[in-house]
This record gives C-alpha cells, sequence and structure tokens, in this order.
C-alpha cells in the first residue's frame, strides 16, 4: 500500500469537516388510539394529551385550569368532531356510532373518548381515517393500537398525511403499500448511493464489481431479514450506532478506491456496508409491519424486492454512465474517480453528525465512540494486511484493468 | 481501387452486442422511470405532508364531506371576486345566497352561517356550522396594500387577479372544531387552530404570506 497515497486520500476526504449544532432531544406527545373489536361492536378508545386540543378553546378558569364544571359539553363536541373525522369503515359502509362519551383524566394532562361502533355480521375488513394532531405548531403523531388478542396488539403510526388505514389488509392492499413504501425508502436512504459511488469510481474488473454488488445486496437482505423477523432488538442508540458503521463503511471504500481498487476485500467491505445498512433499513420496515396484517411475510417480500430491484437498477445506471464518460480520456477517468472522494466527504459529515445524535443520547461520548470506531476499521486493516502476508498471491491470471484500459481500447 | 473497409466477424458481433446492451439499458431506465411513475400515480396516501408546515393540509387528505365544501368554495370565489369586481366591494354573504352562489347558498337548508369580517386590507368569510362537532371554513382574501409593488407571482390557487389588476391573495382554512370558534375576524389563523387547505402544495418561490 502507498503510504503517501493513504495520507492524501485521508486529507482530501476530511478536508472542510466541521462539526454541526447539536439539537435536544425531548419527549414528543403522542395520541393513541385504541381498537378492539368485539362480537358485534367495535370499541375505540382515544387518549389525547390536552396541548394537541387547544385549538378546541376548551373553557377555563381565570388561573388557568380546565372549568370542570362547563368541560363536559365541550369535550362531548371535540369527540363528535374527532369521531365525525374517523369515519370508521367496514369494507366500504361508514359505520354509525351507537355511544360517545369524554371525560379528563384525573390530572387533567389527557382527555379520554370512548367511541362505540356496531358491526355488520359479514367478515368485511375495519378501516378508519387516522391523522397525526398539532400542538404548539409541532405535528404530534397518532399510535392506532389494533387489539387482535392480548398478547400483540398492532400498532400503526400516523405521522405525516392522514390516511385510511385498513386494520386487516387484503394481500392486493399489502403489495401495493410495500412496494411504495420501499422505492420511497430507496429514495430517501441515500447512504447505499454513496457506496454505489465508491463502487463505480475506479475501473474494476467485471468479475470484482458484481462481486462487489452481490455482496452488498446479500448482506443487506439479511439485515433487513434480520431486524424485520423481529431477531435483533433494535433501539434508538444501536440504530444510531449501525447507521454510523454504515457511513464509516463508506469512508473505508472511498479511501480504498484511492489507494488500492483492486484490493481483494471489496467485497467483504460490501458485504459489511450492505449488513449495516439492511439493519437500518429493516427497522423502517418493523416500524411499518403492522400495516401488513396478516401478511408480514408478503410485505417484507415486497419491501425486500423493491428495494434490491431498485439498487440494481441506480448501480447499473451509475456503472453505465461511469464508463460512457471513461471513454472520453483520461480527465474523464480522473473525474469519475473524484466521485469516491465525494461518497468519502459526504460520509465524514454523516458520521459526525450521527454521531452527535447518538452522543445526545447519553449512550457514549463522541471523542470515544468516533475513537472507538476508528480503531475498530483500523485493527480490521491490520488483520486485513496480515491475512495479505499470509494468504498466497492473487493469481488468477485475470488481467487488472487500468485507467488507460479505455483509451487503448477506442484506439484499437 | 478505392480503400474499402472490411469489418472482421468478431467487429461485427461486438458492434451487435453492444447495440443490444445500450438497447436494454435505454429500456431498463425508461421500465424503471414508468413504473415508478405508475406507483406514485396509483398512491392515494403517501407522505406529500413533507412539504407542507405543520399547519397545512392538502384538500385530498381530507374527508369526502369536507372536500366537497372546499371544491366548493372555491368554486363560489369566482363569483365573490366578479362581484367584488362589479361593486368595488367584497359583497356580503346574504347577498352571494340571494344569487345562490355556493356554498354561501345550501339547498339542504342552514349548513353554515356566513359571516363577512373586514380588517384593512384583509376580508375573511367565515362559515361557521351548524352542528358544532362539524368544522369551520374561512375564506381570506388578501388585497395589496396602497403603493405595494405588483406581485411577480404566478397565477394559481393562491394567486388571482382581478380584470382591474389587482392581484388577490387567497386562502381557504379550516377549523376542525367549528363549534369552538366565535366569529369575529381572524389574523392569525395558523396560531388560532385553523389549517389552511391546498388543492396542491405552494409554490416555494412564492411561499404564502402571513
Amino acid at each position: 500500500m502507498n503510504l503517501r497515497r493513504l495520507l492524501t486520500a485521508v486529507l482530501l476526504l476530511s478536508a472542510g469537516i466541521a462539526r454541526t449544532s447539536a439539537h435536544n432531544v425531548r419527549p414528543e406527545p403522542v395520541v393513541e388510539v385504541f381498537v378492539k373489536p368485539t362480537g358485534d361492536h367495535v370499541t375505540v378508545q382515544l387518549r389525547l394529551p390536552i396541548a394537541v386540543l387547544a385549538d378546541a378553546n376548551l373553557p377555563r378558569n381565570p388561573d388557568g385550569r380546565l372549568a370542570q364544571n362547563d368541560i363536559a359539553q365541550a369535550l362531548n363536541l371535540v369527540a363528535r368532531g374527532i369521531a365525525r373525522d374517523l369515519e370508521f369503515q367496514q369494507g366500504d359502509d361508514l359505520l354509525a356510532m351507537s355511544a360517545v362519551s369524554a371525560s379528563l383524566s384525573a390530572d387533567e394532562e389527557l382527555a379520554l373518548i370512548d367511541l362505540d361502533y356496531l358491526i355488520g355480521p359479514d367478515r368485511s375488513p375495519l378501516s378508519a381515517r387516522l391523522r397525526p394532531f398539532r400542538a404548539g405548531g409541532q405535528v404530534v403523531r397518532t399510535d392506532a393500537h389494533y387489539i387482535v388478542d392480548a398478547r400483540a396488539p398492532r400498532t400503526f403510526r400516523i405521522a405525516g398525511e392522514p390516511e385510511r388505514v385498513t386494520f386487516e389488509p387484503a394481500p392486493t392492499q399489502v403489495l401495493g403499500r410495500f412496494i411504495r413504501r420501499g422505492i420511497e425508502v430507496l429514495l430517501s436512504a441515500s447512504d447505499y448511493f454513496l457506496f454505489a459511488l465508491c463502487l463505480i469510481a475506479p475501473l474494476r474488473s467485471r468479475r470484482a464489481f458484481l462481486g462487489a454488488c452481490t455482496a452488498l445486496l446479500a448482506g443487506q437482505a439479511i439485515g433487513i431479514v434480520s431486524v424485520s423477523v423481529g431477531r435483533l432488538p433494535v433501539t434508538p442508540a444501536v440504530l444510531l450506532t449501525i447507521q454510523a458503521s454504515a457511513v464509516s463503511a463508506v469512508v473505508v471504500a472511498a479511501i480504498q478506491d484511492l489507494v488500492n481498487p483492486h484490493s481483494r476485500w471489496l467485497w467483504p467491505l460490501a458485504l459489511t456496508f450492505g449488513l449495516a445498512n439492511g439493519l437500518s433499513i429493516g427497522e423502517r420496515f418493523l416500524s411499518e409491519a403492522s400495516f401488513a396484517g396478516s401478511y408480514v411475510a408478503l410485505g417484507l417480500l415486497a419491501w425486500l424486492i423493491a428495494i434490491e430491484l431498485g439498487q440494481v437498477w441506480v448501480i447499473a445506471l451509475l456503472a453505465s454512465a461511469a464508463g460512457l464518460l471513461r471513454r472520453r480520456g483520461l480527465i474523464a477517468q480522473l473525474a469519475v474517480l473524484a466521485l469516491a472522494l465525494f461518497a468519502g466527504h459526504t460520509s465524514l459529515h454523516r458520521l459526525v453528525d450521527r454521531s452527535e445524535l447518538l452522543a445526545e443520547l447519553g449512550a457514549i461520548t463522541l471523542d470515544r465512540f468516533l475513537m472507538i470506531l476508528t480503531l475498530a476499521w483500523a485493527c480490521l486493516i491490520l488483520c486485513t494486511g496480515i491475512l495479505e502476508a499470509i494468504l498466497p498471491a492473487r493469481g488468477d491470471g485475470l488481467t487488472r484493468p487500468s485507467l488507460t484500459d479505455a483509451q487503448n481500447a477506442e484506439n484499437v | 481501387m478505392s480503400p474499402q473497409e472490411v469489418r472482421s466477424h468478431g467487429q461485427a458481433a461486438s458492434s451487435r452486442r453492444e447495440r443490444v446492451a445500450v438497447l436494454a439499458l435505454a429500456g431498463l431506465i425508461v421500465s424503471g422511470i414508468g413504473f415508478y411513475l405508475a406507483l406514485r400515480a396509483s398512491d392515494t396516501g403517501g407522505n406529500s405532508q413533507k412539504n407542507l408546515l405543520p399547519y397545512q393540509l392538502l384538500a385530498r387528505a381530507l374527508p369526502d364531506s369536507e372536500q366537497q365544501i372546499f371544491r366548493a368554495l372555491r368554486r363560489g370565489l369566482l363569483d365573490v371576486e366578479a362581484e367584488r369586481s362589479r361593486l368595488s366591494r367584497w359583497p356580503e354573504p346574504s347577498a352571494l345566497a340571494n344569487q345562490g352562489v355556493a356554498p354561501f347558498a345550501q339547498d339542504d337548508g342552514a349548513q353554515f352561517r356566513w359571516q363577512r369580517f373586514q380588517t384593512g386590507a384583509t376580508v375573511n368569510y367565515l362559515g361557521l356550522p351548524a352542528d358544532p362537532s362539524s368544522p369551520a371554513w374561512m375564506l381570506a382574501v388578501k388585497e395589496p396594500e396602497p403603493n405595494t409593488p405588483p406581485d411577480p407571482a404566478p397565477l394559481d390557487d393562491e394567486h388571482h387577479k382581478l380584470p382591474d389588476g389587482t392581484t388577490l391573495h387567497i386562502y381557504v382554512w379550516m377549523h376542525r372544531f367549528g363549534g369552538r370558534v366565535a366569529p369575529g375576524f381572524v389574523a392569525q389563523p395558523q396560531n388560532e387552530g385553523w389549517t389552511q387547505v391546498f388543492s396542491a402544495p405552494p409554490n416555494p418561490l412564492f411561499l404564502p404570506r402571513d
């Protein structure tokens, strides 16, 4: 390994890295909805923090406390308004509300609303229009718990646009939803895009490139499935650690591109990144798994296929574009190689950001985490160096592509 | 004898392969984009809220009954603007109801009680529901202040132009707890629990004014 190239690569990647400003994590209020079908009734209980009812102008005493004597009518009106908004349906039929009541919790922090609906004898699925609320200019998410049995209610989390949630969706609904969500994840989670840039930046043999892509997709699939089936509990601190590790793999890949693009350790690095990225993506599926109803496996499959196929598509596009550019000459080849610098630099920023978020959780300090991560990678690189010395040299008979290969091909 | 280029069989096969590869890649790109657009078109929910502020909402996210009122308000606005141009002042809701302008005039009885409030260049048409559990609606119209330069924003749901060239800023607001709204002029609706309703996300280059 050329030490000067290594140092140059590290300097270029690190240029302009500055710490971002920190932000505090405050506990957020949540509106909770409990839906329980029982025979020919379905009961719905809502627990709303009083803050989300500020718009209702609930009557208050001169001291600012809620006026207990006058609040019943206002709460009843609020309850009927919320019930009207819920639009509880069985199939396509709007359900009539048979009973409604509203009260305050003892500490006056929560408004409790109880609704009762009569349901028909047919087995059409129940659905409701759920939406987030507002408190002090901030969005307050809604968690709807559909109580199938006493063991595990299904929780539907709504934090964006209001949507109709079917509590027992059909397979086709599950397929459509999770393919859409998978594509949204593909477009929003861009760490893989940075890694893909590192894959296509230097000119590699087809075998090495395909091997790395396969390792990336395989590692990702393993990661997604591991988290999605609940085998790996992912707390916020663990999630941030995984995400930080994923972008650190991109940094290492960028350095590798500049120092030793033909390294035999490309596919293990891709596998490592894929695994970390998959764990992160899998956690997002877990938060949406309830929307699959009884077809969680189908939803997971749709999600996985959408993401993996989408990434194959992106990588194929990038590789083709890079190949076309390289034919323009040496300058173009160097420009494509510089994409690795961009990917590495961006990943360094993200690493610092995520490390700071992790530090704010109190699990570990920023400096300590970065030190541990750096030492871990250093140990790994050292081990690979030792293995390189022990393992036989790569005599696979393949001609390594050089930077001028494309030029020579043009001249033939 | 002029020189002729003779292509070997290998070169011809290589060109064919490359042509197939390029066409396949083009097909891959087009099909990928087409699939994505089709999926977006079929998406009834989605995450368009990410482009809106917490007090803003797209009309399609409302229940059907409220979407009807929103559409009726947008349609009725044209008649209101016509009356404004004719009379040089904003008409009273009762006059609009007499002319059968929806939603100020309702065939099925008094669903809303409409009132007009004005402060300076801003006019509010406030509709309080007969059923207090239903939402209240408000049509807010802002005329330009005197001696202000013309607004360069393109005409859209928010920006209308009267025949005399006056550019108006139009906003439709909804208050979820209509029975708890006090009649009166609303200066800062977003601070009083009102939700701004759009047909489409506002143009980020010309954001709604306070």
